[in-house]
């Protein structure tokens, strides 16, 4: 199904769908691995809720949650959760 | 952070040109690959190097000799792509597309090859001779990850070579491959862009371009700003109205095929170059373990939701310790040692018959002050530089920014302004001229404005000074003082620069993006001797250098009198309403202002001011020392409001040099001498409050 990248959960992966971002920052994500048809996994978040750190392309990269927002990813239900329970885990 | 011996900007490549027979060489490379380690390795130089992106922010060169020949190197600061317009990239861009230089070395990293064959593609398309470095051949060793380079050679027609930057024998391997030479790389963009590109080519075919210049200068016309594509233009000296014919040519395209989208056609430029590398490294690559993608056990720990902030502390408590504990001991050899020198000095002057007019300034002025300055400065610099410099090495400055973040988010500033502050704390020039590595301009002023709050190494000693004299017993005291002060400082830092957002530089936080390195071994040795002996020792050596003359200066305008006083205690009564408006006194704002070329000198021009002419002129001991400042009058308040200060007050004139270097704005430089004394005078004006209250 496909999610906004922020809303991975620690540890879940997907494949990059579409980069919704316009003009420098953009070509900034693509230029540092966001390609679509790549896989990332958000590996965790920073202490303070903000920003996530992600794994792209064999380096960990951290993104505000704005700007992960703005990336969409295509994840595959393993575990058959509820989307709605999903939602609880993080905030 | 420190300052760099031998940092160089512009004008290394003017030097090319009297070169005349050596070849000029390129290093260039993805950040944080190995670019500085192996130009080290290669010249023999100390360019610093550092586990996270951004340390290379200026362009350093260095010469090699190999055989008979003569190869000048350029340390490139690392970038992503020659097409981003981001500025912290804009300098290695600048020079791969319009310098002139005989090779380009692309260093890559061998565990993620495909990434960084990203901007090796785009390199090799722009300049001819390219070599392919794969560093960090050890670490991608250890993944199980193996690159076969004579394949990726084959596949590229460039010379490629697998290296570990510390090993001699692969320098000397990469440098043995620079003889080779090679065509540019074309890579296949798809029907339309290709055909688009031939266009272009025969319309400037004509003025005699390469084939390569032209497919470079037709992309660079789709998907470039203007200024970009005219220095192109003039690189490759295009008539105007050839370069206008193909210009109209290439605004048609977009808005024809494209809808005049840039962000379209860089899209589909930037994803032939994907596709390209992905393929390339998947013939060159074997992957023999799964790659990992979890967390280690130190980044869960260090980054981690409930012990992140508990470490940060921990450590910064444990190295201000270990600085403090460490520095007490030297401290006190190195003053009894500086004693005994004025003794020797002030006997032996007496002895060849040196009248005492010229031997007593030497001893009192020059001796006692360039004392003062190394035996408080040096021991705490030696030990806190190396263990920095270590953190640094191990990638931890990174997590700090990263665990930072949302704070920095919140006062709408960048989150890399952590990494600035950190190499402030080494040095504040430093600090500003790190902040070249935050892109948005708004959020790069707030950094550069605000660095000069980070206590820097010349002002480390003096806190320890203090506090050790008035609020703390033992070094475990003095540590936790000096984290609450560090913490004071960040909380002010992040305040003002929220306020600096909502006034003069107005702004949301824009996006960035931060990478968190590897975990890396740093090289201990290496370590402890550069910090040493490249920071430490450089910074000392400018700190001696004011100090000399300064302390013969004090000494000279505390003894000559004008009228019944000496020209000091004028200067000093000068000074004294507005000293003691903001709760401290003349002496030491007069301290404070000589101390503009170099903060260590502020305590002993403040002791020798309050000390000359009285009988009590020897201040061997930190106990004495506390003498000497209450009978001067000093109060809890008035070495609270010195901590104050001594943390928020003017730049020192080097620093505010680099501002005036980075921003090229004498306004700003004014503002970056205001700012901090503003928020200095107001927050002591706070504590003069809150003690009266006390009272
Ligand atoms: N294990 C290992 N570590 C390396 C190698 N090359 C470099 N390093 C380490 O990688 C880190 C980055 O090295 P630098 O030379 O500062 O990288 P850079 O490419 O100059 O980085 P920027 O200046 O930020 O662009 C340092 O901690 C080096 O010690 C290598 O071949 N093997
Ligand atoms: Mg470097």
């Amino acid at each position: 199904m496909l999610t906004a990248m922020s809303e991975l959960r620690k540890g879940e992966g997907g494949i990059i769908k579409s980069i919704e971002h316009v003009g420098n920052m953009r070509r900034r994500l693509i230029d540092i691995g966001f390609n679509v048809g790549e896989r990332v996994t958000l590996l965790t978040r920073a202490p303070l809720g903000e920003p996530s750190a992600f794994y792209i392309k064999g380096s960990v990269i951290a993104l505000r949650r704005n700007d992960a927002s703005l990336i969409t990813v295509i994840t595959e239900e393993e575990d058959g959760t509820d989307p709605k329970q999903r939602r609880q885990g993080h905030f | 952070m420190g300052l760099t011996l031998n940092s160089v900007g512009k004008g290394i490549f003017d030097d090319k040109i009297t070169d005349g027979d050596g070849m000029t060489v390129l290093m260039s490379g993805n950040p944080n690959v190995g670019k500085s380690t192996l130009f080290n390795c290669l010249t023999g130089m100390h360019q610093h190097t550092g586990n996270w992106t951004g340390k290379t922010v200026s362009l350093a060169s260095g010469k090699v000799r190999y055989g008979d020949k003569r190869v000048t190197l350029i340390d490139l600061p690392g970038c992503f792509s020659l097409n981003s317009r981001s500025e912290e990239e804009r300098v290695a861009r600048d020079c791969i597309y319009f310098e002139n230089y005989d090779r380009a070395v692309v260093v890559c990293d061998a565990s993620c090859l495909s990434r960084h064959l990203y901007l090796a593609l785009q390199i090799c398309q722009v300049s001819p001779n390219t070599v392919i470095c794969v560093n960090l051949a050890d670490e991608a060793k250890k993944h199980g990850i193996t690159v076969d380079t004579d394949a990726l050679s084959k596949r590229l027609k460039v010379p490629c070579v697998l290296t570990s930057a510390k090993k001699k024998s692969d320098c000397k391997k990469l440098i043995s491959l620079l003889e080779k030479q090679s065509d540019a790389l074309e890579i296949d963009y798809g029907e339309r862009i290709e055909n688009y590109i031939s266009d272009i080519y025969s319309l400037v075919i004509g003025t005699g371009i390469l084939r390569s210049d032209a497919r470079v200068f037709a992309l660079r016309l789709l998907d470039s700003d203007e200024e970009f594509c005219e220095k192109l233009k003039s690189k490759l000296s295009l008539s105007d109205s050839v370069y206008n014919e193909a210009k109209s040519f290439s605004v048609s395209f977009l808005d024809t095929h494209y809808s005049g989208s840039i962000d379209l056609v860089s899209d589909e430029i930037s994803d032939a170059i994907i596709k390209s590398a992905n393929a390339i490294s998947s013939e060159c690559v074997t992957e023999k373990k799964a790659s990992k993608k979890a967390l280690s056990f130190s980044d869960r720990l260090l980054i981690g939701k409930f012990t992140a902030f508990p470490i940060m502390l921990a450590l910064l408590f444990f190295i201000l310790w270990l600085t403090v504990k460490g520095a007490n001991y030297p401290s006190d050899m190195l003053r009894a040692f500086f004693n005994e020198l004025e003794t020797l000095a002030r006997t032996g002057f007496n002895n060849i018959g040196v009248p005492s007019l010229i031997s007593t300034p030497i001893c009192e002025g020059i001796i006692r002050v360039t004392g003062w300055v190394v035996s408080v400065m040096l021991p705490p610099m030696a030990i806190f530089f190396p263990m920095f410099t270590l953190l640094e090495d191990i990638g931890y400055l990174p997590r700090i920014a990263f665990n930072l973040d949302r704070c920095f988010s919140c006062s709408h500033a960048c989150g890399k302004q952590a990494l600035t502050m950190c190499m402030g704390l080494g040095c504040n020039a430093a600090g500003v001229v790190g902040c070249r590595i935050i892109d948005s301009p708004r959020e790069r002023d707030i950094a550069l404005l605000t660095n000069s709050f980070m206590p820097c190494n010349g002002r480390f000693p003096m806190l320890i000074a203090i506090i050790g004299i008035f609020f703390a017993s033992s070094g475990g005291a003095t540590a936790a003082v000096l984290v609450g002060v560090l913490a004071m400082s960040v909380a002010v830092t992040l305040a003002v620069s929220y306020m600096l957002s909502k006034t003069v530089l107005r702004g949301k936080p824009s996006s960035f993006t931060l990478e968190l390195p590897p975990f890396r071994m740093p090289n201990i040795g290496q370590v402890i001797t550069r910090s040493i002996f490249d920071r430490t020792l450089f910074v000392l050596g400018r700190a001696v250098s004011v100090a000399a003359p300064t302390g013969l200066l004090i000494w000279l305008i505390a003894n000559i009198n004008i009228g019944n006083v000496s020209i000091l205690a004028h200067a000093t009564e000068i000074l004294d309403p507005i000293g003691r408006f903001i709760g401290l006194d003349g002496v030491i704002l007069l301290g404070f202002l000589l101390g503009l070329p170099a903060n260590e000198i502020v305590v002993p021009v403040i002791i020798m001011a309050y000390t000359s002419g009285s009988a009590l002129t020897d201040y061997a001991s930190l106990s004495e020392l506390k003498n000497v400042f209450i009978s001067s009058g000093w109060t809890a308040m008035t070495a609270v409001n010195f901590i104050i200060f001594t943390v928020f007050h003017w730049p020192c004139s080097t620093t505010l040099l680099t501002v005036k270097k980075e921003t090229s704005s004498i306004k700003k430089t004014a503002f970056a001498f205001l700012l901090p004394t503003a928020v200095g005078v107001i927050l002591c004006l706070i504590s003069r409050v809150i003690f009266s209250l006390l009272q």
